[in-house]
């Protein structure tokens, strides 16, 4: 029974995980030399980028940060720092490996708990202020299983291509994580009448004063939903500085510019919060699936908010090498906003014929989906791998999506490999 | 295959050569012991130490401006990540950084710097890349020094041996060797330094920059290299601020304190992700004139921001003159 499983088991390689050996002796077949160009794939319907995207963006490079294992290094300062796919290989992403992005390089590198307060006040009867240890003893722990995807997700594979973090699929991770209810905090502050909104920030700074502080905000209804917390832990375990040491703002279903790290200040407000990171950026064009038309961009956006439904390959990577006559297990994990993955389907023939694939059990609301798809295919040649995922409310993926920022995409991807 | 592809595939060529060069071979751009090793919890304090990246530029126009115009929020890897994008996107992008941000640029400065990114992301400009390369941050304990006994003349023949390429015989920081390094080699002559800083930075190096570490001399070469550079330099002056102290004060707290720290010891929230660390004014104290230049100009190479966009000139030498104030030796 999957309830019955340890974080450390749902923590543990699955069989067959690339080894970064093999991740190297792959990336130097695809690269030049040993760098890897960056992102070879084009998007839905496309074939491979040109040649002179390829060599214009950006070369592969790994790199250790505390804490943190070898990970794919977008920037370094403020450090940006993707996961490699193979870690979807399991139920949770570890620690170690779960993606990281900061907006201002001014971060803390020093965190002292004997001085640390998370402040509570503004538009509340009773201003409040806690340590961590006070967190843990007067409120009652709770857990959740939640996907974490950063808005800009699968951003290089945007065509024409925007800019910001180019990011492939690894801006994303899934874990447990522990805390206490913001309600249970709201409520033991008592919002007074007339509270609108409450805004989050952490111990960030940017170097330059005049550079906004990153400062969110949700409205008094979502932030009193009984899912977000206040974490403390991640994966049974402190969270790594670089993902949010020592409280980290969970809101499981929505995308994780919302998910505060380092969370000190939480203020309830008596009016709609204004800041540059919700009135001017993190915003969608205003429809369901956040598209426009790049020559016509759309005229009225809104804050992004909770995941559309996506799934995303894991197994096999682009330019994989798979045997002929062999059998061969297709993988990725699926997920949405919360109401639950109900079917995957799989295609290897570049979108002809689909199958349904194998769901792993559920996890729970907000964690994402493993699925499988067992395939052995019999010619030698070049196959294109799709998968397409489904939840209950009959929400699915979408063909095409374009904004001028790069959010939200949850185009059905493709994976090209050659059978040999 | 068209002349402009062919000329991106020299590019990405080079940049593998120079990646190769710097990483050995590995790819990983930092070696482990930067890594998970560099994380700690004392009692109730847990501490991380970042690994540091050093921003590379292309030579070419425009290159110390860009430097000193863009460095200070994030490294060149933001640049070198981006899509191809053409000038009107590239100016549009530095003007939000300048007008959302706060990025210290001048009007007069939009072109050049659209220029620059122009040029050397279509790689007209071939020498030099984009590539971060991991500064070296290992130090070790500096052996405590005797400069009583030091014999300066020893020293100045260290220092011709060790230190003048780059620093220049009169320590102008002008030798042959400092072509186009970014940081710039220091200018000894422009300020006073406390032996401990001075003995640690020749010892150690300082990260992010091409100053080595020179820990395999002997005692004696250091100690008379450390006080024949000490020699080039000023004598602390008792400093005090001409101004308003509280106006600069303000200033400082308002634009500089976020690197520098509060009391100028070069440990302000944004240090711990800064290459080359933040001066640091307790140990080091400029002149008047050399603080003036590098307020108004930055230091290409650091995260140190040019100022004369946003400070007036008396705003400038007031923050001049308050920053010399931290010294203590």
């Amino acid at each position: 029974m999957r309830e019955r499983q340890t974080i450390a088991e749902l923590l543990r390689d699955a069989d067959g995980a690339l080894d970064r050996r093999r991740f190297l002796k792959l990336a130097a077949a695809v690269g030049a030399g040993s760098l890897v160009p960056w992102r070879a794939l084009g998007g839905w319907g496309e074939s491979a980028a040109s040649a002179q995207e390829i060599v214009q963006k950006a070369p592969m490079q790994m790199a250790r940060f505390p804490e943190k294992t070898d990970l794919i290094l977008l920037t370094d300062r403020p450090p940006q720092l993707e996961t490699p796919l193979k870690y979807f290989q399991k139920d949770l992403t570890p620690n170690d490996a779960f993606f990281v992005r900061w907006h201002l390089a001014g971060i803390p590198t020093s965190v002292d708990l004997s001085t640390f307060r998370l402040e509570l006040g503004g538009h509340v009867e009773k201003p409040l202020s806690f340590s961590v240890d006070e967190l843990k003893q007067k409120f009652e722990p709770v857990s959740v299983i939640s996907v974490a995807q950063c808005s800009g997700n699968s951003r290089a594979y945007f065509t024409p291509r925007v800019m910001g973090g180019q990011w492939g699929h690894g801006a994303v991770g899934n874990a447990k994580w522990t805390g206490v209810r913001l309600s249970d905090l709201l409520k033991a502050a008592g919002m007074k009448s007339g509270a609108v909104d409450v805004s989050f920030a952490g111990l960030d700074e940017p170097p330059l004063t005049e550079t906004p502080k990153f400062v969110k905000s949700l409205d008094v209804a979502k932030a009193q939903e009984p899912h977000i917390i206040v974490a403390y832990a991640m994966n049974d375990a402190d969270m790594p500085m670089l993902n949010g040491f020592p409280l980290r703002l969970i809101v499981p279903g929505w995308f994780a510019t919302y998910w505060m790290k380092m969370l000190n200040r939480i203020t309830v407000l008596d009016k709609k919060f204004s800041g540059f990171w919700m009135d001017k950026a993190y915003r969608i064009p205003k429809n369901a699936e956040g598209n426009e038309d790049p020559k016509d961009l759309a005229k009225e956006t809104v804050p992004i908010t909770r995941f559309t439904v996506r799934s995303i390959l894991v197994k096999p990577e682009p330019a994989e090498k798979i045997s002929a006559g062999e059998a061969y297990e297709v993988q990725g994990v699926a997920m949405d906003s919360g109401k639950g993955i109900t079917r995957v389907e799989v295609s290897t023939d570049g979108g002809k014929t689909w199958g349904d694939a194998k769901l792993d059990a559920e996890l729970g609301k907000y964690s994402w989906r493993r699925f499988r798809m067992d395939w052995k295919p019999t010619e030698k040649g070049s196959y294109r791998i799709l998968s397409k995922a489904t939840n209950a409310a009959g929400e699915t993926q979408v063909q095409q999506l374009w904004n001028r920022s790069g959010y939200q995409r949850n185009v059905v991807e493709q994976v090209e490999v050659n059978v040999a | 295959m068209n002349a402009k592809i062919k000329a991106s595939l020299g590019l990405l060529g080079a940049l593998a050569l120079a990646a190769c060069a710097d990483q050995g071979a590995g790819r990983n751009v930092n070696a482990a012991p930067t890594g998970s090793a560099a994380a700690g919890t004392s009692g109730q304090v847990h501490t991380i130490e970042m690994p540091k990246f050093q921003s590379d530029l292309p030579e070419g126009p425009g290159r110390e401006l860009v430097a000193t115009a863009c460095l200070s929020c994030h490294s060149t890897r933001y640049i070198a990540m981006q899509p191809p994008l053409n000038a009107a996107k590239w100016e549009e992008n530095v003007r939000k950084m300048m007008k959302t941000f706060g990025a210290p640029i001048a009007e007069d400065q939009v072109q050049p710097i659209v220029q620059y990114l122009m040029a050397t992301r279509e790689s007209k400009i071939s020498s030099g890349s984009w590539i971060v390369r991991a500064a070296n941050t290992e130090r070790k304990a500096t052996p405590k020094l005797d400069l009583t006994s030091a014999n300066l003349e020893k020293g100045k023949a260290v220092y011709a041996r060790a230190c003048a390429s780059c620093h220049g015989e009169k320590g102008a920081g002008n030798g042959v060797s400092a072509g186009p390094l970014l940081p710039r080699p220091t200018n000894l002559t422009h300020a006073a330094y406390s032996r401990e800083f001075m003995a640690d930075a020749i010892f150690n190096g300082v990260p992010a920059t091409a100053m080595p570490g020179f820990s395999t001399l002997s005692q004696d070469d250091l100690r008379d290299v450390v006080a024949y550079s000490l020699s080039l330099g000023q004598k602390p002056a008792d400093a005090k601020a001409s101004g308003d102290v509280a106006v600069a004060k303000d200033l400082y707290q308002q634009h500089c304190m976020n690197c520098h720290g509060a009391d100028g010891a070069g440990d302000g929230i944004a240090a711990g992700t800064s290459p080359r660390p933040p001066a640091n004014f307790k140990v080091k104290q400029p002149t008047n004139h050399h603080a003036m230049m590098i307020i108004s100009d930055g230091v290409a190479g650091s995260t140190m921001p040019q100022w004369k966009a946003k400070l007036s000139e008396a705003q400038r030498m007031q923050l001049a003159e308050y920053v010399r104030g931290f010294y203590q030796e």
